[in-house]
């Protein structure tokens, strides 16, 4: 995108890139946020230098509200005046975060969301929440159904039972409680939330691109076809990755170190801690 | 039915419907009440003024015991005796095994076991009193949960508890049951209608279509590859957005001066408030 993003702040350390959205008072999802923030997964998709992405909110109360109720009344109106409606088109095409992507997309959720925020997080492939920040998805209130993967996404974290009801009475859901069923990857701390957010960011940045590519594709398939499908293509990547320079890099550095038994590496894990900790007293 | 029930008092309240199954001395269901119930259930979703089934049980110290293990010997021997050159077609699911348009709720006041837990597991919400257990125990037997137990348990709970809980046929406490995702809550038995009837009346309240709607979405999606899914999703979502119902939901919703975030939790806390300060008034 050769624009400049009007919707979100855009803030790249090393790897990784940080966009937080600003779109006072509400903080509302707009079909021009959407398609603005597709654009920018898109491009983060191609960008060589960056490995994660990060979508946080720049407000101190709400991270998306939910998607814009009074378009989609007009939406509703031109779907019964014409029959279709281009827009809504765009805004459900699958690009961006709603494709699985080759990198890593985390929702750092500081404040509360429901309906479309729920859903973009839930697009995401991880979620860190503020332990003061509660999610709904509460779509059936006005009568419609989560429309931007929403039914789908969120039988496939929390499961059938927890989907539907969830789905049904829109009821709020605090972080513990969303951490316990599955709906998000950790609740954090309100004051540590970005530090534990860029800690994990930058651990996966240090990771091998074309492994953690695979990967994401691989476990994204585990419950779309049968297994022996699926472990077909696992074998066909598997193969691919350990021929790849990268990978044959890693592993012979790794056989070279001479092999640590089990405790010689418990004894390195224990000094690495050791180390991580007399460097923090210092600070 | 035209024909009053023989094994279920039928009550109505509001556009909740209770069916309590009667059958003593053991509430054992039999091809008969099975056909009978199925017949209930499609009458509620054919009828207009109703919204929301719960079955239970008139006895107080069994829900479901489980089929009728005398006439299974019965079809064993006529099976032995002249097995048929093609197998009998599957009749159609009916009642609540076809997951219809509307919402059904087991309130399981006692113990439930074999097909009284999958009738169970057939239906949308499960409310469990705390002294009740479950078991599905057909191992015991030489046989298998053969009213959809094997399909339905392992979506509810995961594989690896299935395979132990239909393998082992072991008896499951109700905070079990809950913890492992198998019930929707685990009541004090005093409370488990009064609980179970509150949950009814905030589904009944909500929109028919959009119910409808997302059962479909999340039942059937999570049956079938996400882009499949999610293209239902779509699609179901645009027939919501332009109906009459939905349009004048979200119209609402926009007219209320969509109140901010923080206004919005402050409004709920007054209503916790009021609700506090009523609760203190009744004698």
């Amino acid at each position: 995108m050769s624009v400049k993003p009007r919707h979100f702040m855009v803030e790249k350390e090393d790897k990784i890139v940080v966009w937080k959205f600003f779109n006072p008072p509400n903080n509302i999802w707009t079909s021009e946020v959407h398609l603005e923030f597709n654009d920018i997964v898109e491009d983060f998709y191609k960008d060589p230098d960056t490995r994660v992405g990060i979508i946080t909110s720049a407000m101190p109360d709400v991270f998306i509200l939910h998607f814009d109720v009074a378009k989609l009344v007009e939406m509703g109106c031109e779907l019964n005046d014409t029959g279709c409606c281009e827009e809504l088109e765009r805004v459900q095409a699958e690009r961006g975060v709603y494709r699985c992507g080759p990198k890593i997309t985390i929702a750092a959720i500081n404040a509360n969301l429901s309906g479309g925020g729920l859903e973009l997080a839930m697009a995401c492939d991880f979620r860190f929440m503020a332990k003061n920040a509660s999610a709904s998805q509460g779509e059936v209130n006005v009568g419609i159904l989560p429309g931007s993967g929403g039914t789908q996404r969120m039988t496939r974290l929390v499961g059938l039972p927890r989907a539907l009801e969830l789905m049904l009475t829109g009821r709020r859901v605090f972080a513990d409680e969303a951490e316990r069923i599955g709906l998000i990857t950790r609740a954090c701390d309100p004051l540590t939330l970005m530090t534990e957010t860029i800690d994990f960011a930058r651990a996966m940045a240090a990771r091998p691109p074309l492994a953690i590519t695979h990967t994401k594709h691989c476990i994204s398939l585990a419950r779309e076809m049968p297994i022996e499908q699926g472990l077909a293509i696992e074998g066909e990547l598997f193969m691919e990755l350990v021929k790849s320079a990268e990978a044959m890099a890693l592993m012979r550095a790794y056989v070279a170190t001479g092999q640590p038994s089990p405790r010689q590496r418990i004894q390195m894990e224990l000094e690495a801690v050791q180390k991580q900790w007399q460097e923090l007293q210092k600070k | 039915m035209a024909i009053k029930p023989r094994f279920f008092m039928v009550e109505k309240e509001g556009r909740v419907v209770v069916w309590k199954f009667y059958n003593p001395p053991n509430n054992i269901w039999t091809g008969e009440t099975h056909l009978e119930f199925n017949d209930l259930v499609e009458e509620l979703y054919a009828d207009p003024e109703m919204r929301v089934g719960i079955i239970t049980s008139a006895m107080p110290d069994v829900f479901i015991l489980h089929f009728d293990v005398g006439s299974l010997v019965k079809s064993g021997e006529e099976l032995q005796k002249n097995t048929p050159a093609q197998p009998a077609e599957r009749p159609k699911p009916r009642g609540v095994y076809r997951r219809g348009p509307k919402v059904v709720i087991a309130a399981i006041n006692a113990n439930l076991s074999g097909g009284g837990l999958e009738l169970a597991m057939a239906c949308d919400f499960r409310f469990m009193a705390k002294n009740a257990a479950a078991a599905q125990g057909e191992v015991n037997v030489g046989i298998l949960p053969g009213g959809g137990g094997t399909q339905r348990m392992t979506r509810l709970v995961g594989l690896p508890k299935a395979m132990e809980l239909m393998l082992t046929g072991r008896r499951v406490f109700a905070d079990e049951a809950e913890r492992i995702g198998l019930i929707t809550r685990a009541c004090e038995p005093m409370m488990l209608m009064t609980e179970t009837m509150n949950f009814a009346k905030a589904m009944a309240e909500r929109p028919p279509l959009a119910v409808a709607h997302i059962k479909k979405c999340i039942y059937e999606g999570c049956d079938m590859p996400i882009s499949q899914g999610l293209e239902m999703e779509r699609t179901l979502f645009q027939e919501l957005v332009k109906s009459e119902e939905a349009m004048t939901r979200m119209r609402a919703y926009v007219s209320t001066g969509q109140p901010s975030p923080r206004q919005r939790i402050q409004l709920e806390l007054e209503a916790v408030q009021k609700q506090w300060e009523d609760c203190q008034k009744k004698p």
